[in-house]
């Protein structure tokens, strides 16, 4: 009974593992993505490419 | 350090959260290949002109080819040199370091409005080199890992395969999803849809199940798609598609680039003072040999002739432009994720790709604006800036006189109206004078206006499409012809644009191709198709030959002046004639599908009559959505017969032609068919040489329908339908008295000598009755002599 119950625990911690990495990626990669969109003005007041302005947000972080 | 402490602070949980999860997305070589790599390349391909990319093909490839092997080359053995490392692993880095990416290029173009054909040149040299440097980095690491024999043959050989194994994979799988694209219904969202399986299954199929190159295959299929999809895909979907790749390429870019930068400080923290050394080194020989390339390889071509002439400024932005990104480092990573690498080999690359990016793009990226405006590349050429002034004074005249108007409207005081109109006075009077002032001659405006002229009918070709008015087919040739004919005002101004359209309305290779697949094998499926092409492709001619006429004054006469338009609209107007002739000359030979065609555009313009109603009524709120459905899906029975395409039968039957002609008429049913397997149906286009004089007796011909032109010594002679010529040669066995041209289309039964011996032994009245025109027309000739 005991085996039974600390299976079904872990079962529900790899589950929700698995939810919370699958949080953090869709995290990771909305917020990245909110990120690059502010990138774009600052990009143009700086006359500096988009793309430099991305790796340089990457080496910051 | 900072970040860590700002962090601390309550509330910040989720911004800890979003940096915990920032880094733990992990950037693989593999989610950049298999992910990001196809929807970026795809994303600039899709977006160049691929006939503006065919133009400069020859340099591109040299550049992306050669250019890319010479740079690994030299990096590599200057690496080997300097370092002592491994010439393989040294090779392997030059590879890798001499992909370029436009990405940041090309939005620096953008933004200054660099010419078309320098960001062509850098886009197509990327898209290319990506490829290049992605098979010899496939190549290269085998020999190192030891998979494949390090010997030059079979490297070269590799080569060859996967980078044109790539270009058919994609050229396959472009062509299949064209003909679904065409067959997929009318909504936009599955046609999108299926081009983003077009760029990660080309991909796929070539990289992972194929072996060969899988951005070339990528590369391949979005030019396919770019050059063939505007005719099968309409102006609104278009639109879309370009749109929602841009969109693609946004985010993949901002993911990518972002991804980038979080792994730079890890790999170069461990960057030693002998490797800064060893990065000042790279940098030096990758520039170098970028330099050499660029300003060694791209004028000698020239010179051979082998392209066009590529000025000292654009090749000066072609150096210091030549930026590197996302494949550089994907490379980079798919050798340090490899154990199959020592850990001194994956360090070394991992250091010396990232601070050869990092360089570029914080140095070379962020100064290549200056390198264009040194070269005066920012700014609009002599024609454009006229333009640019005659535009500007018309659209400031436009905006005072109805900017007054609206003052008036709203009641608004002069003395308000007066404050904002009055700084227009001045901008009216100063471009004023600059119109006045541009040194733009007649001949100059004219060509511009002709350029206007060619954009317009482009865009009424696609309008036709759109509104369902001619086929792709149709669209594909209008496309192509309304291209050559503006590329043509670009080579050889007014004189090669007239012979151009000429051109265009002659008979090209294609329906002589099929003309001699009917005579050979008759087979005449695919005359048919071209000639009910040529019908389609004259009569859209006709329509928007007509419509140009109208927007040349009403549209362009205020930009380019009365002088111009006149001669403009005189230049259309013998082109609308020309054409008009050459439509009549197919209407005269095959009247019943001209009226099909007519009718077939008069049911379409009924049917977009009836939807325009309905959408009226539904923007007027008298019908419901359900309602505005339910007719229109009526409407869209009513009208299926539209969907079947007009088959144009040539009439080229021996039988039914034997049985018209009053020739025959007096023989019996059995003799006529008799007559009708000897005697071969062929079809002869308007100005086509039948024979020449002098030539052998090896036919005569007669006349089902239409007209030829005898040119004998002394006159031409006109015989029409029921004539029959050739005879005499064959009679008395002498060569050919005079050349016989056709004069419009003409429908011949072809009597070879063999088959006229066997017929007129045969039938003595027949012998009686052309042995009676021979005479007559000898009679004739000696009485004209």
């Amino acid at each position: 009974m005991n085996n039974a119950s600390a299976a079904a625990q872990q079962v529900v911690q790899v589950a929700q593992t698995v939810e919370h990495q699958t949080m953090l990626m869709v995290l990771g990669i909305t917020g990245l993505l909110a990120l690059a969109v502010m990138v774009v003005p600052l990009a143009t007041r700086l006359r500096l490419p988009f793309t430099v302005m991305l790796a340089a947000i990457g080496v910051l972080i | 350090m900072g970040t860590e402490v700002l962090l601390t602070i309550p509330g910040l949980g989720f911004l800890h959260e979003f940096v915990h999860a920032l880094n733990s997305l992990e950037i693989t070589s593999e989610a950049v290949f298999f992910v990001f790599l196809p929807a970026l390349v795809f994303e600039s391909a899709f977006a160049i002109d691929v006939r503006r990319l065919f133009d400069d093909i020859s340099p591109i490839l040299m550049l992306a080819i050669v250019g890319l092997l010479i740079s690994t080359a030299v990096i590599g053995f200057t690496m080997a040199y300097v370092t002592h490392m491994p010439i393989l692993a040294c090779l392997l880095l030059g590879a890798i370091v001499s992909a370029t990416d436009p990405v940041a290029v090309v939005a620096i173009f953008k933004d200054l409005g660099a010419p078309q054909r320098l960001a062509i040149l850098v886009e197509g040299e990327s898209l290319f080199n990506d490829a290049t440097a992605i098979v010899a980095f496939t190549i290269i690491s085998a020999m190192m890992l030891g998979q494949s024999d390090p010997t030059l043959f079979s490297g070269i050989a590799s080569f060859v395969t996967v980078f044109f194994g790539g270009i058919l994979v994609g050229y396959v799988t472009a062509r299949i999803i064209c003909v679904l694209l065409v067959n997929i219904g009318e909504s936009n969202l599955p046609k999108i849809t299926l081009t983003i399986s077009l760029a990660y299954l080309s991909f796929i199929i070539a990289e992972h199940s194929l072996h060969v190159s899988g951005v070339m295959a990528v590369v391949t299929a979005a030019l396919v798609l770019g050059s063939r999809g505007r005719s099968v895909i309409t102006q609104s979907t278009w639109h879309g598609l370009e749109e929602v790749w841009e969109q693609i390429g946004f985010v993949a870019n901002s993911v990518i680039f972002i991804l980038v930068g979080l792994k730079v400080p890890s790999i170069m923290a461990a960057m030693s003072s002998q490797q800064f050394v060893w990065l000042g080194v790279l940098l030096l020989a990758g520039f170098i040999a970028r330099f050499a390339i660029i300003f060694g390889l791209v004028p000698v071509m020239s010179k051979l002739g082998w392209s066009a002439q590529v000025s000292t400024g654009y090749r000066a932005v072609m150096f210091w432009g030549g930026l590197r990104g996302a494949v550089s480092l994907a490379l980079a990573l798919a050798v340090m994720e490899n154990d199959g690498f020592s850990p001194q080999i994956q360090e070394f690359l991992g250091v010396m790709v990232t601070g050869f990016v990092l360089f570029t793009l914080a140095i070379n990226a962020t100064t290549v604006s200056l390198v264009m405006r040194a070269f005066g590349l920012a700014k609009l050429g002599p024609a454009d800036a006229a333009i640019r002034d005659r535009a500007f004074s018309k659209a400031m005249a436009s905006v005072s006189t109805r900017v007054q108007g609206s003052a008036r409207a709203m009641h608004i005081g002069e003395e308000q109206t007066n404050q904002v109109v009055k700084p227009y006075e001045q901008l009216i009077a100063d471009s004023a004078k600059n119109v006045t002032d541009n040194k733009l001659s007649d001949d100059d405006w004219l060509l511009i206006g002709l350029r206007m002229v060619c954009m317009n009918e482009n865009k009424a070709y696609a309008k036709m499409l759109d509104q369902a008015e001619i086929s792709p087919d149709t669209a594909r040739s209008l496309f192509g012809h309304a291209a050559d004919i503006s590329d043509s005002i670009k080579s050889g101004g007014l004189d090669a644009y007239l012979n151009q359209y000429r051109g265009k309305l002659g008979f090209h290779w294609h329906t002589k191709w099929a003309m001699r697949l009917q005579r050979t094998f008759g087979i005449t499926s695919l005359l048919a198709k071209n000639l009910a092409n040529r019908f389609q492709v004259l009569e859209a001619e006709c329509t928007v030959l007509h419509e140009l006429n109208n927007i040349v004054e009403t549209q362009l006469a205020d930009m380019l002046g009365a002088k111009t338009t006149d001669e403009l609209k005189a230049i259309l107007a013998q082109r609308d004639l020309e054409t008009e002739q050459a439509l009549q000359a197919l209407r005269a030979c095959y009247p019943e599908y001209a009226k099909a065609l007519e009718k077939r555009v008069l049911q379409q313009t009924a049917m977009r009559l009836e939807q325009s109603e309905y959408k009226d009524m539904l923007a007027s709120s008298l019908i419901s959505k359900e309602v505005a459905s339910s007719l229109k899906e009526d409407m869209s029975e009513r009208y299926q017969e539209l969907q079947q395409s007009l088959s144009l039968d040539l009439g080229l039957d021996a039988k039914t032609l034997v049985s018209k002609m009053d020739f025959f008429q007096n023989l019996d049913q059995s003799v006529q068919h008799d007559i009708a397997k000897l005697l071969k149906p062929r079809l002869a286009l308007p100005g086509e040489l039948i024979f020449s004089k002098g030539g052998p007796p090896d036919a005569m011909y007669f006349i089902s329908s239409g007209a030829i032109r005898i040119d004998l010594d002394t006159q031409t002679v006109i015989i029409g339908s029921g004539d029959c010529f050739g005879e005499m040669a064959l009679l008395y066995q002498k060569p050919r008295m005079a050349s016989v041209v056709s004069d419009g289309f003409s429908e011949l039964l072809v009597l070879h000598t063999k088959d006229f011996n066997q017929m007129l032994s045969k039938d003595p009245e027949l012998r009686k009755q052309i042995e009676t025109i021979a005479e007559q027309r000898s009679f004739d000739n000696q009485q004209d002599g």
